[in-house]
């Protein structure tokens, strides 16, 4: 019965753009597609046991084993959102058929705006500084703001921008510089309770990813889509901190993990249906990375609820950490280079943000793996 | 099919007890302008915030989310039929109002929603929060995140911009361009860091070992910021309307961003455009920042130039230098 009554509430809950269709005057809509992937790691590690053995309390918190969190990489000096946002943007660019003066579009996405250490840019837009270190010279750019569903917030942007015509190409790019919130939450957490033990799981990354107009009646975008579900928008909060440089974040995980899998499946399936498929014919589900045992746990439930269990669910946490608005992109560039996808393969990104955001990304993998040195 | 402004409105502070916070601004700005165009929170299916400074400071969720939920624009699915909403924000500087309609523009066009809003407010961080933030929000945020400024250089306001499809063709926004000008990037700079300095006792009695300090937002406008905006937006607008196939001549209504101060008069002087041509606003006004170019749209919808315009030119500057280019069909 309640199942029934929730397929009603959510029959209109996405706002989607499938990838191909017509748009509101009846004319066609271009398809679009994925044409690079970049990113920027930093090279430094911290291991779970050494953040666990810097924290102030004796905390008693086995992080790794709650997590599967063993390591994550964090900037070091002369590293930050910016360097690590345009070291992601030339990985990409290196990889892409294009210069940085065919881009027509550039979208910063990183919630941490970090530029010459821990100074957070609110004015001009970091944006500009990455245009300008590239030399996107003829892009028109901005900064986003979605959480850790920003980059996809980008490609959604992207997309319907492309789709209609009004540009052929451009960037959404975001460099996470977030293991600062790790350092802050190790001076104050107690216990394995306290509301800022995922920033315990932060680490730093930049990606970076070109959408362009598609050729292929096949290599195109499926769908792409969001919808915010608000009446959970103050379960996490990220905000300047007081006890050290940088930021702090409070979040009920729990509560965040247990709206986002009884909300949704039905939602997913929105998606699915818009671009044609079902929850089996995905190859690989990369859903937001937060800690190895929510995703797999995570996945199971969506996957009872649509009554198909997932072929693939990816998992970059162990090794990098939750990297925020890049999650899904680092799992995509570390595939990609070591030639794990085959031609021809089915992704879905999925991204459960504060906010709550709710998004889907669905699209093929073809000509891109050309690009990254894999043969069929 | 053109996308249509509904209703533009702007809010002020309340007078009450620390001022009023940037969320509390946006709600505002946005429920008068759902009431002004006589719909309901429940018709938005697209959100997007464009306001920079806001209560704490905050990165995270969006601001645009929390007001969604403020104002009851589908916070939860609805019961029957009916439609979620997206929201998240945008960051451009006293631009980001018209990206955020270039944004919502093409959602619109595209079909894949139908109404949208624009919201934005500035409140210095420091002076005041709405009532319920951070305190309805998770554990401690409320004790240790708040975050000082120095010097806070502009005036609270929030604004909202309602917009949906228009069934005619010849209505509603043509053209959109945005240009930077990064050599004066250095003009208006804003930035937040870490400044040492002794903690409260009182913090310090309760949460002993921490780093003496607090982050500080710094806001650095610098001389001859308006006189350079006005020349960024002179070299714009001549190849945006001959790209359009226009002449300033044609041009019924410029909407110029009313501040910073001296620019609306500094470009409408050097186009040679008569003061009965421009959208202007009071001096209560003064220091409006993101919410500027609703505020001059509001003011030109009173007054009946807007309704009577055939062609309207917003003309908005901000950081970068940015200078963000619509023209618009009542």
């Amino acid at each position: 019965m309640a199942r029934e009554r929730h397929a009603v509430q959510m029959d209109h809950g996405m706002i989607l753009e499938a990838g191909v269709g017509t748009l509101a005057d009846g004319s066609p809509a271009i398809p679009t597609r994925i044409e690079s992937i970049g990113w920027k790691i930093p090279e430094r590690i911290l291991t779970t046991q050494e953040l666990m053995e810097s924290t102030r309390h004796n905390t008693h918190i086995q992080l790794e084993r709650l997590t599967g969190i063993h390591q994550r990489h964090v900037c070091s000096e002369g590293e930050d959102s910016y360097t690590l946002a345009v070291g992601a943007a030339r990985d990409c660019l290196e990889h892409s058929r294009y210069d940085p003066e065919d881009l027509e579009m550039l979208i910063n996405c990183s919630i941490s705006r970090y530029k010459g250490g821990l100074r957070h840019q609110w004015e001009a837009p970091l944006s500009l500084s990455i245009k300008d270190a590239i030399g996107a010279h003829r892009a028109i750019n901005f900064d986003i703001s979605n959480a850790c569903a920003g980059m996809m917030t980008g490609v959604f942007i992207l997309h319907d921008f492309i789709r209609r015509g009004v540009i052929k190409r451009g960037m959404a790019v975001s460099g996470e510089c977030i293991s600062n919130l790790g350092q802050n939450a190790a001076k104050q957490v107690r216990w394995v309770l306290s509301d800022q033990l995922a920033s315990l799981t932060l680490g730093d990354a930049g990606t970076a990813v070109i959408v362009e107009r598609a050729e292929s009646e096949t290599d195109h975008i499926a769908v792409a889509g969001f919808t915010t579900l608000s009446e959970h928008s103050r379960l996490c909060l990220g905000a300047p901190s007081k006890v050290g440089p940088g930021a702090s974040m409070f979040t009920k995980a729990r509560q965040i993990h247990q709206v986002a899998i009884s909300e949704s499946p039905l939602l997913l399936k929105e998606a699915l249906d818009a671009a044609g498929y079902s929850f089996g014919d995905i190859d690989y589900i990369i859903p937001h990375q937060t800690s190895a045992r929510a995703i797999e746990r995570g996945a199971r439930e969506i996957g009872e609820r649509l009554g198909v269990q997932p072929k693939r669910v990816v998992v970059t946490v162990n090794e990098f950490g939750n990297t925020s608005s890049t999650t899904h992109f680092v799992a995509l560039r570390k595939y990609l280079g070591e030639k794990r996808f085959n031609r021809g393969d089915t992704i879905m990104l999925i991204s459960f943000a504060s906010g709550l955001e709710v998004g889907v990304l669905i699209f093929p993998v073809e000509e891109i793996l050309d690009r990254y040195g894999n043969e069929d | 099919m053109g996308t249509k402004i509904e209703a533009a409105s702007t809010s002020r502070p309340r007078r009450r007890l620390g001022g009023t916070g940037a969320i509390k601004l946006a709600d505002d700005a946005a429920q008068a302008c759902l009431e002004r165009a006589g719909r309901t929170a429940a018709d938005i299916d697209f959100l997007i915030n464009a306001g920079i400074y806001r209560d704490n400071n905050i990165g995270e969720p969006a601001v645009a989310s929390i007001i969604q939920e403020d104002i009851g624009a589908n916070p939860d699915p609805p019961l029957e039929g009916g439609h979620g909403t997206f929201s998240f924000d945008v960051v451009n500087g006293a631009v980001g109002v018209l990206t955020g309609i270039h944004i919502l523009d093409g959602f619109l066009t595209s079909g894949a929603v139908d109404v949208g809003i624009v919201v934005t407010s500035d409140a210095d961080p420091e002076r005041g929060s709405n009532w319920d933030f951070p305190f309805g929000l998770v554990g401690s945020a409320g004790r240790v995140s708040r975050s000082g400024s120095t010097k806070f250089p502009f005036a609270a306001f929030g604004g909202a911009v309602l917009l949906s499809r228009s069934e005619d063709e010849t209505k509603g926004f043509s053209r959109f361009a945005f240009a930077t000008f990064s050599e004066y990037k250095h003009l208006l700079k804003a930035e937040m860091s870490w400044e040492e300095g002794p903690i409260p006792q009182v913090v310090a009695d309760v949460v002993p070992g921490l780093e003496p300090g607090t982050n500080v937002l710094h806001i650095d406008q610098g001389e001859g910021y308006a006189a350079r905006c006005a020349e960024c937006a002179l070299a714009s607008v001549g190849p945006f309307l001959e790209s359009a196939g226009l002449d300033v001549n044609d041009i019924d209504l410029f909407i110029p961003s009313p501040t910073p101060a001296g620019f609306s008069d500094a470009f409408s002087q050097a186009l040679g455009v008569p003061a009965d041509r421009v959208a202007m606003v009071d001096e209560s006004f003064a220091g409006v920042h993101t919410a500027g170019p609703i505020a001059a749209l509001e003011s030109s919808m009173r007054t009946g130039q807007f309704g009577d315009a055939r062609h309207v030119l917003f003309v908005t500057v901000g950081s970068g230098i940015t200078v963000g280019l619509a023209l618009y069909h009542p």
